[in-house]
């Protein structure tokens, strides 16, 4: 203790979840209209009263007349949400969880999720709220939402406003990925991005491109989601849609034909490539960065190790005997004073082609540096000279090779196009002879969306579907015929995943699928389901249709039982 | 055994310098926030994302100056239920929204401590000390971190405040202006000076 100031060293950190418990905005606004009443009671006020007095007569007229017009409190929708958190789980019980794995931000990481998604984060990525790089461990913490559910029950809008057009968002899947150091969350540092790979389906049909999809970020602040770039899609495989029962046994016999097909002759083209090897291509040489750091390193040194197979250190150690190395840009924040230390042990790991782990080891501290082999003056000229030779020599072997390859592999690639036409017929065929529907077979496709996350946040995969120009009036009542208070309310379509949350109130315009199945729910005051499943929707000009929305019987324990209320 | 030979020195400026990356607010994102702010000023309810959004680090400035979670806690209520009492009066200077937060938390826990007549809290990481240490050009070991803590304890409470957001918050000298008021350089000046005094002290 001081004589002015209690001094604390190493303060205990506080959790975000722990101060977020202290939030009550409510309570903040409650206080602040209590006390706002308590200053218009004082005199100096009454100079007002005739005008207040005014006022609340004009208000009272105006309310009179909206009874007697039987119109109820206007709120638009707009306005309501305005007041209510962006991000607003409805049973927060069951909001979808997050995964959370330690990395050390000197290493970076590869995280894989159950899924077989996987993130892939570089080393030296976070930064504090003051902009200073982390160091040590951080939590990060991941979550996946892939259907209508998921995206009810986090709350994540799904409205998408571009230039003041309503959207919604149909997704094929969206991650939601923070990071913490002592409780306290985390950015990516500039110029640093998380490479995402989310692992997802999509429902197809043989033969069909895949639909266009393009990646989003939800921003909180401007409450919309802004654009990033289009999502790069891979499909690891098709499968028969399971939704597909009847004469699925011919659709499914037709599929597997087709993979076997596809199968065969992408083993006798590969097969073709291997006959003929590719010529290794030159690496580029790199030459030193203006101003990075560079260090020598010693590969005779006895207590130096090489963190690959013997054939690779040799052949590196040729390749790079006149190189010195460069601390990468993308390396780990180190102190200077490292040079001053004298190290016993180092290790030198490769990570690709260009970057290499640097690990000094003494008996008390390790450091890890990320380093790049680099050439400077004429040694980089010579390297240059040598590459420029080596790449033509490159280039003359592929033409050679690609002149003895093309006239077999356009054969065989038009031997497999009528293979699969001869096939899709005889299945038509026997579909026909059925009696079932023509068509290609509905497939599930998983899928893997690439995309590079240079934000923490939500991420999403998804594409815009406008908001119908028609609208319905609609009354949501209770099984009793008693209206709802103004609550948020959801509706889903059976064929987009997506879900539209809305203000449901005495008088609502709503525009709904007139050819889709969907639901309409919300959440009661006992965190209860009330909802009404709907095959197709009647417009009835501006007649007002009332909806009777049933309170679900199932108790909700899980999201299990969630998802058994919420099915079409 | 061997050391690594530095073949070329250039220092990396955001390893060990105190400028190197600074929280910044775009002027793009003030003139939103401007927005939201001036829709909390004709609707209380309003306020309701300008809270989501600052009461954690609003709550973390307190924190750091009382180590306690309920305190902390109770001062920021006042600091927000004051923020929206005087939001009327608030406008944009191209100063950041959470500046003007901060300003208040400062005086909230300047009053609450002055009431109690305790001493208030000063939080520091052991590390940070080391920070102070080499700014003024001192080797750091435990002998000088202890004096160094003596000194600081004699600093006045404007003097301080300016050493803590500086080093013990890394806050950008901006950052540290906007909070209390003064221009950036000035802030500066008077740190510089502040490290002088404390440099003598630890001669002496």
């Amino acid at each position: 203790m001081g004589k002015n100031y209690h001094i604390k060293l190493n303060p205990d950190p506080l959790s975000r979840e722990r101060i977020e418990s202290h939030m009550d905005f409510d309570e903040l606004l409650r206080q602040y209209q209590e006390a706002d009443k308590q200053q218009v009671k004082r005199p100096r006020v009454i100079k007002l009263a005739y005008v207040a007095l005014a006022a609340a007569a004009a208000l009272a007229l105006l309310m009179v007349f909206n009874i007697w017009n039987g119109a109820s409190s206007p709120q638009s929708e707009s306005a309501y949400f305005a007041k209510l958190p962006f991000v607003n789980p409805p049973l927060s019980e069951w909001e979808p969880a997050f995964i959370s794995y330690k990395m050390n931000v000197n290493q970076g990481g590869v995280y894989e999720y159950e899924s077989g998604s996987r993130l892939v984060v570089p080393a030296a990525a976070f930064m504090n709220d003051r902009g200073r790089l982390v160091e040590g461990d951080v939590a990060i913490h991941y979550r996946e939402l892939h259907d209508f559910v998921d995206f009810f029950l986090s709350g994540i809008p799904m409205n998408y406003d571009s230039a003041g057009r309503q959207f919604y968002l149909e997704s094929i899947g969206m991650v939601e990925i923070y990071a913490e150091q002592n409780g306290e969350r985390l950015q990516m540092a500039p110029g640093k991005e998380i490479q995402v790979e989310l692992v997802t389906h999509i429902r197809t049909t043989l033969d069909a491109p895949l639909p266009h999809y393009s990646v989003y970020t939800l921003d909180t602040l401007n409450r919309n989601w802004a654009y990033r770039e289009e999502a790069r899609l891979e499909v690891l495989e098709e499968k028969l849609d399971a939704g597909q029962t009847a004469y699925s046994d011919i659709q499914k016999e037709w599929l597997e034909s087709r993979q076997a097909l596809e199968k065969s002759y992408d083993a006798q083209l590969a097969a073709l490539e291997a006959m003929a090897p590719k010529p290794i291509a030159p690496v580029k040489p790199q030459r030193q960065l203006s101003g990075q750091p560079t260090i020598e390193l010693n590969f005779q040194d006895e207590n130096f190790d090489f963190e690959g197979d013997n054939d690779e250190e040799i052949a590196l150690t040729r390749k790079l005997k006149d190189a010195i190395w460069q601390i990468s840009p993308q390396s780990p924040p180190y102190d200077e004073n490292a040079f001053k230390v004298t190290w016993e042990r180092m290790r030198l790991k490769p990570i690709n082609e260009w970057d290499y782990t640097l690990t000094l080891i003494n008996d008390n501290r390790q450091l890890q540096l990320i380093v790049n082999p680099v050439l400077v003056g004429e040694a980089y000229e010579q390297a240059m000279s040598q590459y420029e030779a080596n790449l033509a020599e490159y280039e003359s072997q592929m033409d050679y090779r690609e002149s003895q390859l093309k006239a077999r592999r356009e054969t065989l690639l038009q031997q497999e196009a009528d293979e699969t036409r001869f096939l899709d017929e005889a299945f038509t065929e026997r579909l026909t002879e059925a009696g079932a529907p023509q068509g290609k077979p509905a497939l599930l496709a998983k899928v893997i969306s690439r995309f590079k996350a240079h934000q923490l946040g939500v991420w999403n995969c998804d594409r815009p579907l406008p908001v119908g120009e028609e609208k319905l009036n609609l009354k949501f009542v209770d099984e009793n015929g008693e209206t709802f208070t103004p609550r948020t309310a959801y509706f889903a379509g059976k064929t987009h995943n997506t879900v539209h949350r809305f203000l449901a109130t005495e008088k609502t315009a709503l525009a709904l699928p007139s050819d889709d199945a969907h639901l309409i729910w919300l959440v009661t005051d006992d965190n209860r389901i009330a909802l009404v499943r709907q095959s197709n929707t009647e417009h009835k000009g501006r007649k007002t249709q009332t909806v009777v929305m049933k309170v679900a019987a199932e108790p909700l324990r899980n999201e299990e039982d969630i998802r058994a209320v919420l099915r079409f | 055994m061997f050391s690594i030979l530095l073949t070329s020195s250039r220092i990396l400026a955001n390893t060990t310098g105190m400028d190197a990356q600074k929280k910044t607010v775009s002027a793009e994102r003030m003139q939103e926030e401007w927005l939201e702010i001036q829709a909390a000023q004709s609707d209380p309810a309003m306020f309701r994302p300008l809270y989501v959004r600052y009461y954690e680090m609003v709550f973390r400035f307190i924190y750091r100056r009382t180590a306690s979670e309920e305190l902390s806690a109770d001062i920021c209520s006042q600091v927000f239920l004051k923020a929206m009492q005087r939001l009327s009066d608030y406008s944009f200077k191209g100063v950041p929204f959470s500046a003007w937060l901060f300003r208040i938390a400062s005086n909230e826990v300047a009053q609450h401590f002055r009431q109690q007549q305790k001493n208030r809290v000063l939080s520091i990481e052991e590390t940070q000390i080391g920070d102070v240490a080499d700014e003024i050009d001192e080797d750091d070991n435990e002998a000088l971190r202890a004096a160094l803590l003596l000194a600081l304890d004699d600093l006045k409470e404007g003097d301080m405040e300016l050493i803590e957001m500086r080093f013990f918050e890394q806050r950008s000298f901006k950052e540290i202006a906007d909070i209390t008021g003064m221009t950036e350089s000035n802030a500066k000046v008077k740190t510089y000076r502040i490290l002088e005094r404390l440099k003598k002290r630890l001669s002496t």
